[in-house]
């Protein structure tokens, strides 16, 4: 397994909101995690990238256990995050906040430009923006700029917080064909939030929180089928 | 009037450097740093001490005493601020008054309350136009850009890039393998540099005492402010115009307004304009 979250409890300040957790992502698969508003979706990615801490339970990543490193050390251990709102910075350029992706890989980094450019064929729509401030960017823009930003860093999983959240259906659809695409191609694996049940389409298995515990979890197609399941708990 | 503008721009450079040091401080780890003059202040009596008492020459004693500068803020970051900063910060806030308190009193223990002075090769003047200027006001001067002309190339290197992000947002650059660590520790030694190189030029143009620091710390505080306390531009602008209009004031009005004149602008400043001359609304995602 590359990702293994097991019995995993955090919260913020004494308030606990995950009340055991297991859940794991295999090397390059797409999982997705689907709950309700106050489920506690953001909250396990957090505890998973280290800015919540693990209280009890454990996480692991490629072998290594992640509880007590801070998240830049999980970051340059290759587990990519795009927080929700999305973490773009507005102060600076679209390119810059494309570039510092890149500190994920450490010193030295080789390649960059190259890996640049391949993420930008993907994501196209960056590429006359470059030189522009990141604030001035669309939301759907700013969507693939904050993915192909956790990109950059070569990471081996990446956690997207509502990707579609506040965009159009068709733009929905469009950026889960490329993280499907990009899947396919860099065998990267992907660890998507959602309450958007398209992401079942691109899915290979998904996960049910409720309550800050997994209430559901199997095949991705089986999910869909299960129509009380998707009113339940999807858009 | 000449004279006041040049007097006036080369004062105004040390502020504006005091400035840029604390708002590169302030930018990276939201600390208004009062021992910020402090920790340059002692660095320049070392300096002195260099040059009057074991006779170095100063182009060897200034970038030793440089990098005294830059060890003495790095230890302090990592030794009295970086353990508290993520419990309190307000704590923060008194511990840099702390520091201040015990640099001034160690440079009062150790060469007393006596002004020195300290020596340079810059000695001397030439005269444009009728106008006398001397080496020392163009040192000034073309220190101030350079520092301010330098942090500008510096803010488009990847590090100097980090740095904006971690001011701008504590966690996201981190998810990104950015080290707060590292950020902290880079602002605070360039900051420590640049209020050494401030309170080395005025040390060397005018005196050195134990005094200089507090009196640089204000001087600092309101270019800052004046200019936004975010914008380096803001900062560097705002200190030469306090230093020409502090000069302009002094020989117009009367010289015991000097220091009325820069709390004065401020008021004023601020009264308009409360986000300061180049300040931009803060938006920080919480
Ligand atoms: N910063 C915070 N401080 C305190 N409690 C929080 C904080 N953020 C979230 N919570 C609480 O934690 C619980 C889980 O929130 P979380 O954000 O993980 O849910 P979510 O599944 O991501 O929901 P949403 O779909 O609304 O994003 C909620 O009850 C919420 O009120
Ligand atoms: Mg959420």
């Amino acid at each position: 397994m590359l990702l293994s979250i097991r019995e995993l409890t955090s919260g913020y300040g004494r308030v606990p909101v995950l009340r055991g957790v297991d859940l794991d992502v295999a090397e390059g698969e797409i999982v997705a995690l689907l709950g309700v508003n106050g489920a506690g979706k953001t909250t396990t990615l957090r505890a998973v990238s280290g800015v919540l801490p693990t209280w009890s339970g454990s996480v692991s990543f490629d072998g290594a256990t992640l509880g007590g490193r801070p998240p830049e050390a999980r970051a340059r251990l290759g587990l990519g995050h795009v927080p929700e709102g999305r973490g773009i910075l507005s102060s600076l350029t679209v390119r810059q906040n494309l570039r510092l992706g890149a500190t994920a890989r450490g010193r030295g980094a080789r390649d960059v430009a190259q890996d640049e450019e391949r993420l930008l064929e993907v994501f196209d729509a960056l590429r006359d923006k470059l030189a522009a401030p990141a604030g001035s960017l669309s939301g759907g823009q700013q969507q693939m700029l904050a993915v192909a930003r956790a990109l950059l860093g070569r990471p081996r999983l990446v956690m997207v917080d509502e990707m579609s959240f506040g965009l159009a259906p068709i733009l929905v659809t469009q950026l889960l064909g490329l993280v499907a695409r990009l899947r396919a191609e860099s065998g990267t694996a992907f660890l998507l939030v959602e309450q958007n049940s398209a992401v079942l389409d691109i899915a290979d298995r998904a996960y049910v929180l409720a309550g800050g515990a997994v209430h559901t979890s199997g095949p991705a197609h089986e999910l869909a089928d299960s129509e009380n399941l998707v009113r339940a708990y999807l858009g | 009037m000449w004279q006041q503008i040049i007097s006036g721009l080369q004062a105004g450079s040390w502020y504006s450097l005091m400035a840029l040091a604390m708002v590169l401080v302030l930018k990276a780890t939201d600390v208004p740093n009062f021992a910020m003059a402090e920790l340059g202040l002692f660095p320049a009596f070392c300096t002195w001490a260099l040059i009057d008492g074991a006779h170095l020459s100063w182009w060897l004693a200034v970038p030793i005493g440089l990098l005294i500068g830059v060890a003495l803020s790095v230890v302090v970051e990592r030794t009295a601020i970086r353990p508290i900063l993520a419990e309190n910060h307000f704590a923060t806030v008194l511990m840099t008054i702390a520091v201040f308190v015990v640099i001034n009193a160690v440079v009062q223990l150790v060469w007393g309350s006596e002004p020195r002075k300290i020596d340079s090769p810059f000695a001397g003047s030439f005269t444009v136009a009728g106008q006398v200027v001397a080496y020392e006001q163009l040192l000034s001067i073309a220190a101030g850009l350079a520092v301010m002309a330098g942090l500008i190339l510096f803010f488009r290197t990847p590090l100097g890039v980090r740095m904006q992000a971690i001011a701008e947002d504590r966690v996201t650059p981190r998810l990104l393998g950015v080290s707060v660590t590292t950020v902290f520790r880079t602002s605070w030694a360039l900051a420590g540099a640049i209020a050494t190189i401030a309170l080395l030029l005025q040390g060397q143009a005018s005196l050195l005492t134990d005094q200089n620091g507090s009196g640089l710390l204000i001087k600092g505080f309101v270019a800052a402010t004046l200019g936004g306390f975010s914008s380096i531009t803001g900062a560097f602008v705002g200190g030469l115009a306090l230093g020409v209009a502090e000069n302009l004031a002094g020989a117009y009005i009367s010289t015991s307004s000097k220091t009325a004149i820069a709390l004065l602008a401020i008021v004023v400043v601020l009264s308009i304009k409360p986000q300061g001359l180049f300040g931009r609304h803060q938006v920080r995602e919480v």
